[in-house]
């Protein structure tokens, strides 16, 4: 029996055609799991490109290329976002090595099975401007220094220690996969982080309708305060501010976030 | 809204497109949203939904609006009313101050460099 992926750490789903699902690879490792009504795939990425491309129906396996044109047929694909971290990736690679694999950045490459790109179709450019399409150096949020020499081995700890500390933020926090991690401030509730993973199920979807470059934040204005949300690292940072708050200081906060931990 | 309403946010520096949205449909637009509208009213309508419920968990009224900001795009969805709302997509790093006082919004110490 053929070993399975890991499950790695859920982004977002959409659904939509492959080329809109390759047009927006995230900037970081991980899969897109594939589920149509034949079966179950995945296009296995790394910042920003594709490199492996898989799909199993019953015991018939496409791999490489055949399965990413399989997959191009589709006319809309249900697809699961997983991000990976190195381990994950490495044991992904395993996994899908060699036939799935249709290029590396190590140069290593899948020699067997139907794995070179097909007619047209170039794997170092198949996400049209793809590279760094999800980081967030490349939207309004820029990666500055350390603000306050906060960066340390808990940046979660400290993006949260400088929001609180900001005027006008009421809570703030860190969640990923359905819970709170980590929050500061009056205490957000737990049950926060499902409503807020479900508006990003949407704001994906814009993001995919208008927008070729990454989400950078959905700000709630509320008659009583506004939420925030950003994805930053494998999860998402959530925050309350006052109503009156200036959004410039919002993004303001969004580029420190962006600069602690990384500098 | 009248057509010539929405036609005339597009005068507005970095504006692209404008569209008002009621019931999941999109009742008229203007400029060049670059997308499917009747895709993205759908989808902007379940936002506003979630966002509802959002704001019915941390209990701070109802929804005004809802920004979605991307790398090269932010999306300004105004509620108008409860079945009902002003989307206006722009470049990004707009100033919303500015937008907002050219929407006629108005909010509380909105203030410069926003």
């Amino acid at each position: 029996m053929k070993r399975q992926i890991p499950e790695g750490t859920l982004i977002g789903e959409i659904e939509a055609p492959l080329a809109l699902l390759l047009s927006h690879i995230p900037n970081f490792p991980g899969a897109i799991i594939i589920r149509i009504s034949t079966g179950k795939g995945f296009i296995l990425f790394e910042y920003g490109r594709p490199v492996g491309y898989s799909f199993a129906m019953g015991e018939f396996v496409l791999e490489g290329a055949a399965a990413r044109r399989f997959f191009q047929q589709e006319e809309v694909l249900k697809a699961s976002l997983r991000r990976y971290s190195e381990k994950e990736f490495q044991e992904a690679l395993a996994v899908a090595w060699p036939n799935a694999l249709i290029s590396l950045s190590t140069g290593q490459q899948g020699g067997m099975g139907d794995s070179s790109p097909a007619p047209g179709y170039r794997t170092e450019d198949t996400v049209p401007g793809g590279i760094d399409h999800f980081a967030v150096e490349d939207g309004p949020i820029t990666r500055t220094q350390d603000p306050g020499g906060l960066a340390s081995a808990d940046p979660i700890g400290a993006i949260l220690d400088r929001f609180i500390r900001s005027p006008g933020v009421i809570e703030a926090a860190f969640f990923r996969e359905g819970s709170i991690y980590a929050s500061r401030g009056r205490a957000i509730s737990g049950d926060m982080a499902e409503p807020a993973e479900e508006i990003l199920l949407p704001a994906w979807e814009a993001m995919a309708l208008v927008s070729d470059g990454p989400l950078v934040q959905v700000t709630l204005q509320l008659a009583d305060w506004n939420v925030t949300i950003a994805p930053y690292d494998d999860g998402y940072l959530l925050f309350m501010t006052e109503p009156g708050i200036n959004f410039g200081r919002i993004r303001r906060l969004l580029q420190e976030a962006a600069g602690i931990g990384k500098v | 809204m009248p057509a010539g309403k929405l036609d005339s946010y597009l005068k507005l520096d970095g504006v692209l497109a404008a569209l008002v949205v009621r019931d999941g449909t999109v009742q008229g637009e203007a400029g060049s949203p670059g997308a499917d509208t009747g895709m993205l009213a759908v989808t902007l309508t379940l936002l506003m939904k979630e966002s509802a419920r959002i704001a019915g968990k941390v209990g701070g009224g109802r929804v005004s609006s809802v920004i979605l900001e991307f790398g090269d795009k932010l999306l300004f969805v105004q509620a108008q009313n409860d079945s009902q709302f002003l989307v206006v997509i722009t470049s990004p790093g707009i100033s919303l101050t500015r937008l907002y006082r050219e929407l006629g919004i108005t909010r509380v110490n909105e203030g410069p460099g926003a």
